[in-house]
């Protein structure tokens, strides 16, 4: 079985996850969409499977308003995995923020790849998915 | 170049020393070699002395360099002597040696000693001279009939007659009658007489005061047969006795304080009822305006004084305004002919004033303080004796007025100096050591004292709290070193304390050193820092809760409208009938949540930021019951137990909807967030602490972790349980609401034992 992209949806926002599955499917780039509804089932699921490198998604798009964790929470957990496993994680803040605030924290984030508004084009989705490894 | 031998005159002193011998280029007559005692001219060290010029080194100008005449001259051994040359209190006789074309030498001898004794001895002579010249003693005798038989030459010294002109006459013929029969009475009785001082009409008009000593003879009954006399002219003693006098009635009378008017015409009246004739004149020089203005002139006319008051000083301005402007006395025997009256003279003859002498009065720093001048109704020459009086007048009056002037002028400042403290808004306080030694009138005032004694000789510590005694010990120590600036607590003698502002001074007072303390009361200023302080911080309160707002609200209404955008670019790139029902059924899910966001947000602003925020008299209790009605369901859903307890305070002045909004919303907090594995145990309690209402509102649920939410449990959209109905807004009202009243909540927790809410409404009036 050949293997597929994993892509790790973090937002509380149903609409928005279904919307990137649709972009995913039309664009017919096959793909294991990973729904989380906030930072804190996230994290557990990156933690849990720190060994299983292969249930490991190989992008992130992370919301900043959550319940429970917010995207910021999740971030300095994130912090703490094992470089070799976030080194092979491409992670993008996609939020409805337009807080200068909140761009200029994503932008001194080592771990942040780069940070979109809402709503993503096409074009956006298409840079991102350009970026991403080959997977063997 | 040798340098010049020490000479020494052991012959005419006791002590050889070194003479100071100067080595002169006479280029500049400057010094390039000296030698002899350091400590000439002065005390000056000798080193001073090099380079500068030698006349200098007298005190005197280039232009009165005494040695010039040696300029150009260049016979050798040369040499002149300066005598008494009076430098800096010494008196030198100067020898000056040439010693070629381009040099001098200068040796000073010492004479000061010898100066001043030959000036002594020349003094000592005059006056020898002088008492000598005066003796005009007389002495006569007369018979049983009262004739003058004998009369020594001298008389004629006194009256300008010769004797033979008494001899033979009664002794009516030298003094009045009545004079005569009162003392030829008194000798009936006693033998001798002593120093009978009449006044004798001279035959040149003068009147003289003539002292009388007799001696009586007697017959066998007792009956005169003749006196012999001594008769000795007065006139001149007596007037120095009643000038010494008047001299020490004036300056008792400046030192008693008596005003300088009163002085000065006490001067004037002095002296003219000493000489007749004379009509004295003080005038004041006021040198703002650069004229005179009357001090005193008793006698003079009052239009005449009237004329001349402010009248200008000039070169030829009068007699006094000249002398005042060249500070040199005027003399004017004839006011009609001399030209420095030329403008001036047609007001005094008017008043028939013809004669005018006048002298400056010159204070100690050479400036001209006024002058005094006498004026004769008839053409008058001073003789020498006339002269020197008025001049030592002028003198004395210059050290009189100096020192009222200076006097007054330290009054008047010390009293201006005086009334700025105590009148100074400032409270000034003076202290040494700490001891108390001045308080003005502010100091006393906010110090709520009733008078300065009071505080004098309290110590400074007396009205600090006792906890800042080592700060304050600190402060002082600085403070008697340099001016500081600060602000302090000090307790007023009703024991409240007052809040000020120091500004410490280190001088000396009363000749000790002290602390001049300057400080006012900022009491006002704190309240109102504190006042500000807080407005400023519930403002940045509220502004934080508006910004927070603002971001919630863009990024909660964003999404939603970002989705639509998102799902109508789906539907574009495909129409398929599967893609349209796709993006329908999202679109109605957004809608929904938009429509509910919406909601939320109108809620937050409605009970956030009410405007209406009256006042009105509330009780806890049924307020609860109120919100325990409208969510009656869930309470018993969860089975949930509520205690009350507001036996302490029921009642609370607070707007209605702010309470009922904070109770609902934290009791549907306690049951929303209650254990999966026991009933929801509610504990509603209020309590009055520091004159605070506070409330209460505890669970045993879920609890939050503190460390990890702590800054973030009461801000908008912030959840922190698994829990579909959390939305993070009920606590962000609250919050907002209990703020926006000047209370405060705070909230204690542990994870899985329970939450508690405090609720401090301020001192609000129950």
């Amino acid at each position: 079985m050949s293997k597929l992209y994993k892509i790790a949806v973090i937002d509380d926002d149903e609409v928005f996850q279904l919307i990137i599955k649709k972009q995913m499917e039309m664009r017919k780039f096959t793909c294991e969409i990973l729904s989380f509804s906030n930072g804190q089932t996230a994290i557990e699921f990156l933690s849990d499977n720190l060994s299983a490198p292969e249930k490991l998604p190989q992008l992130i798009m992370l919301d900043v308003n959550m319940p429970i964790k917010d995207g910021w929470e999740f971030l300095e957990d994130y912090k703490l995995l094992p470089a070799e496993i976030k080194k092979s994680i491409v992670l993008y803040m996609v939020t409805s923020s337009v807080i200068q605030t909140d761009i200029d924290r994503a932008a001194k984030n080592e771990n942040i790849h780069g940070f979109i508004s809402k709503p993503i084009t096409s074009q956006n989705l298409g840079d991102i998915l350009n970026q991403l490894p080959p997977i063997n | 170049m040798s340098k010049p031998t020490h000479i020494q005159e052991s012959s005419e002193q006791n002590h050889p020393t070194l003479e100071p011998v100067f080595r002169i280029l006479k280029r500049d007559w400057s010094v390039i070699d000296y030698s002899g005692e350091e400590n000439v001219l002065s005390g000056k060290n000798s080193k001073d002395f090099i380079g500068q010029p030698f006349y200098a080194l007298l005190g005197l100008n280039k232009s009165d360099n005494p040695i010039k005449q040696l300029e150009g001259n260049s016979a050798p051994f040369n040499t002149f002597l300066l005598e008494n040359v009076s430098i800096r209190n010494q008196t030198y006789n100067i020898r000056i040696i040439n010693t070629g074309e381009k040099e001098c030498i200068a040796i000073l001898k010492d004479v000061t000693e010898q100066y001043n004794t030959e000036t002594k001895l020349k003094q000592t002579q005059k006056e020898f001279a002088e008492v000598f010249n005066s003796i005009t003693d007389v002495y006569y005798k007369t018979n049983s009939e009262r004739i003058i038989e004998v009369m020594s030459p001298s008389i004629e010294r006194i009256t300008g007659k010769k004797p033979e002109e008494y001899i033979g006459k009664k002794t009516t013929s030298l003094i009045k009658k009545e004079n005569a029969d009162s003392i030829y009475k008194t000798l009936q009785t006693v033998s001798r007489v002593e120093d009978i001082r009449l006044n004798v009409n001279l035959p040149n008009g003068a009147v003289n005061i003539l002292s009388f000593s007799i001696v009586a003879k007697y017959d066998d009954n007792n009956n005169i047969i003749g006196t012999s006399g001594i008769i000795r002219d007065i006139t001149k003693q007596n007037k120095q006795d009643q000038l010494t006098q008047l001299n020490k009635e004036i300056l008792e009378k400046a030192a008693k304080g008596n005003t300088l008017f009163e002085i000065l015409n006490f001067t004037c009246n002095g002296i003219e009822s000493l000489y007749q004739g004379v009509m004295c004149s003080i005038l004041l020089y006021d040198k703002a305006n650069k004229w005179l203005v009357n001090g005193a002139s008793p006698s003079l006319p009052e239009a005449y004084i009237k004329a001349i008051h402010q009248y200008p000083i000039g070169p030829s301005n009068g007699s006094c305004g000249t002398a005042a402007f060249i500070q040199k006395t005027v003399v004017v025997s004839d006011i009609e002919h001399n030209p420095l009256w030329a403008e001036a003279a047609h007001l005094a003859l008017k008043e028939n004033l013809r004669a005018c002498w006048s002298v400056p009065i010159i204070s100690s720093v050479k400036q001209t303080l006024g002058t005094f001048g006498v004026y004769y109704e008839k053409v008058k020459n001073p003789s020498d004796s006339e002269l020197e009086l008025i001049q030592n007048i002028g003198t004395f009056l210059s050290v009189v007025l100096e020192n009222i002037l200076n006097k007054e002028a330290l009054i008047a400042s010390e009293k201006r100096y005086r009334e700025l403290v105590n009148n100074s808004p400032v409270a000034i306080l003076i202290h040494s050591g700490g001891q108390i030694k001045f308080v003005n009138d502010e100091a006393i005032r906010i110090t709520k004292a009733t008078n300065k004694e009071d505080l004098l000789g309290k110590n400074i510590l007396d009205f600090v709290e006792p906890k800042r005694w080592e700060v304050v010990k600190k402060k002082m120590a600085i403070t008697a070193k340099m001016k500081t600036r600060s602000e302090e607590k000090f307790t007023k003698l009703d024991g409240n304390t007052v809040d000020v502002e120091v500004i410490g001074t280190p001088i000396i007072y009363q000749g000790q050193p002290a602390t001049q303390l300057m400080y006012h009361d900022i009491s006002d200023r704190i309240i109102l820092e504190a006042k500000q302080n807080s407005l400023n911080e519930y403002l940045i309160k509220q502004n934080k809760q508006l910004e927070e707002f603002a971001q919630i609200a863009s990024h909660n209404l964003r999404a939603p409208i970002a989705n639509i955008h998102s799902l109508l670019q789906l539907y574009e790139v495909d129409n398929s009938a599967e893609n349209i029902q796709f993006v329908i059924e999202q679109l109605k899910i957004t809608a929904n949540n938009l429509y509910e966001t919406i909601n939320e947000l109108t809620e937050v602003i409605k009970t956030s930021w009410e405007l209406n925020k009256k006042k009105q008299k509330l009780s806890f209790s049924e307020t609860l019951n109120k919100v325990k009605q409208d969510i009656s369901i869930e309470i018993i859903q969860k089975n949930a137990v509520i205690n009350e307890n507001f036996d302490q305070i029921d009642a609370l002045d607070y707007p209605k909807v702010y309470l009922e909004s904070i109770l609902q919303n934290l009791l549907s907090n306690a049951l929303k967030y209650c254990s999966p594995d026991r009933n929801p145990d509610i504990k509603v309690a209020t309590k009055i602490e520091n004159n605070n209402v506070i409330l209460s509102f505890k669970d045993n649920g879920l609890g939050i972790d503190l460390k990890r939410h702590g800054n973030k449990i009461f801000g908008l959209r912030k959840t922190f349980h698994q829990n579909e109905n959390a939305r993070g807004v009920g606590l962000f009202i609250t919050k907002a609401q209990i703020d926006s009243m000047g209370g405060v909540i705070t909230v204690k927790s542990e994870v899985n034992m329970g939450t508690e809410f405090i609720v401090n409404f301020g001192t609000v009036k129950p």
